[in-house]
């Protein structure tokens, strides 16, 4: 009689302890196993708020100068009115500006808070004071263009074109 | 041997802290970052404006004022738009020839003022010989306009001023208005 081959305790052992663990392994898996389901509850539609200006001729339109000649200075009136939705959004504000190429360096503008030039607080490349315009305001900001009395003669009878640059910054809640 | 260990520790160290901190640095200015985000707009308006053209002055007119032996005549013109001040020109007209001189610039007035008293003391500088006087020698005054530093206009036309002459003494006593020319 011939005695079967066996394998040897080790690898008995070794796969007695897989055995096990695939069987333990499968019965975490089973037991986590659950019902899964997802429900969706409508809402009414909700709008996102807004918050933005608007800048205008204060007089209703661009005003019509006279010809420019150095050291005169020309002036306008603009409104700037705040719009939001939110009531605790704020705006504050700087005016610049920018001119055709052949008058760059040969102009200088200046913007103060109010309606007349040179009385009220300066907002050229400045932000307006900490008194931010809430919405549904209006602020009226005065801005002048100088020609430099070093302007080039060539400049004669060539026009310029100004524009009004006003950037609202929202003050925080 | 043993420095050069010594050495590579201290690098991993000084590397460990660099880095260390620049996290640190960056933990505290992301936030910084989020909250100082803000709305921002920009709007505009475009207006615009003719560079002026400065004109040459016009309507030159002469009144004089003569008392005794001393004479003066007063310039006026129009005004012109833009100007930061007028050049008052003089220039010497030889007689019989008629050959007119170089001009010379006697005043530069503020653009307030549209007018120039010549005064007799002030053309007999002018002439190289008083007696030139006698035989048809004049003055002719010009005007320019001046906007800024670099804005000239064209000269105004030209306006005669005639000077007499007394012998004794021998000098300029009078002017009158030659008219323009």
């Amino acid at each position: 009689m011939q005695r079967g081959k066996r394998a040897p305790i080790r690898v008995r052992w070794l796969l007695l302890v897989c055995g096990c663990t695939a069987i333990l392994t499968a019965g975490q898996i089973g037991a986590q196993a659950r019902w899964q389901s997802t429900q969706t509850v409508q809402l009414s539609a909700v709008k996102t708020g807004s918050f933005d200006f608007g800048v205008a001729w204060a007089s209703g339109s661009a005003p019509s100068w006279a010809a420019i000649y150095p050291t005169q200075s020309r002036e306008a009136v603009i409104r700037i009115t705040a719009s939001s939705t939110a009531s605790h959004l704020r705006w504050r504000f700087s005016v610049s500006s920018n001119v055709n190429a052949s008058f760059q360096g040969h102009v200088t503008t200046q913007a103060w808070l109010g309606a007349t030039c040179g009385s009220g607080p300066n907002i050229y490349q400045v932000n307006s004071p900490s008194s931010a315009l809430a919405p549904g305001a209006a602020q009226d900001v005065c801005v002048r263009f100088t020609l430099n009395s070093t302007a080039p003669v060539s400049l004669s009878g060539v026009q310029m074109s100004p524009a009004i640059i006003v950037t609202g910054t929202q003050v925080a809640p | 041997m043993t420095d050069q260990l010594a050495n590579n520790g201290r690098s991993q160290v000084q590397v460990c802290c660099i880095a260390l901190a620049a996290s640190l640095v960056l933990a505290m200015l992301i936030p910084i970052g989020v909250a100082q985000a803000r709305w921002q707009d920009t709007k505009s308006l475009g207006v615009s404006v003719q560079g002026g053209t400065l004109t040459a002055p016009s309507g030159l007119s002469c009144t004089t004022d003569n008392v005794l032996l001393a004479g003066s005549a007063k310039i006026s013109w129009n005004a012109v738009p833009g100007v930061t001040s007028y050049r008052v020109y003089l220039r010497t007209v030889a007689p019989i020839t008629g050959t007119e001189g170089a001009r010379t610039l006697v005043a530069e007035v503020p653009s307030t003022t549209t007018s120039y008293e010549l005064g007799t003391s002030l053309l007999t500088g002018l002439l190289s010989s008083v007696l030139s006087t006698l035989v048809g020698g004049h003055f002719r005054i010009s005007i320019e306009a001046v906007s800024g530093n670099n804005w000239v206009s064209a000269e105004s036309a030209k306006y005669r001023i005639n000077p007499t002459i007394s012998v004794i003494p021998l000098s300029l006593t009078a002017l009158a208005c030659g008219g323009a020319v």
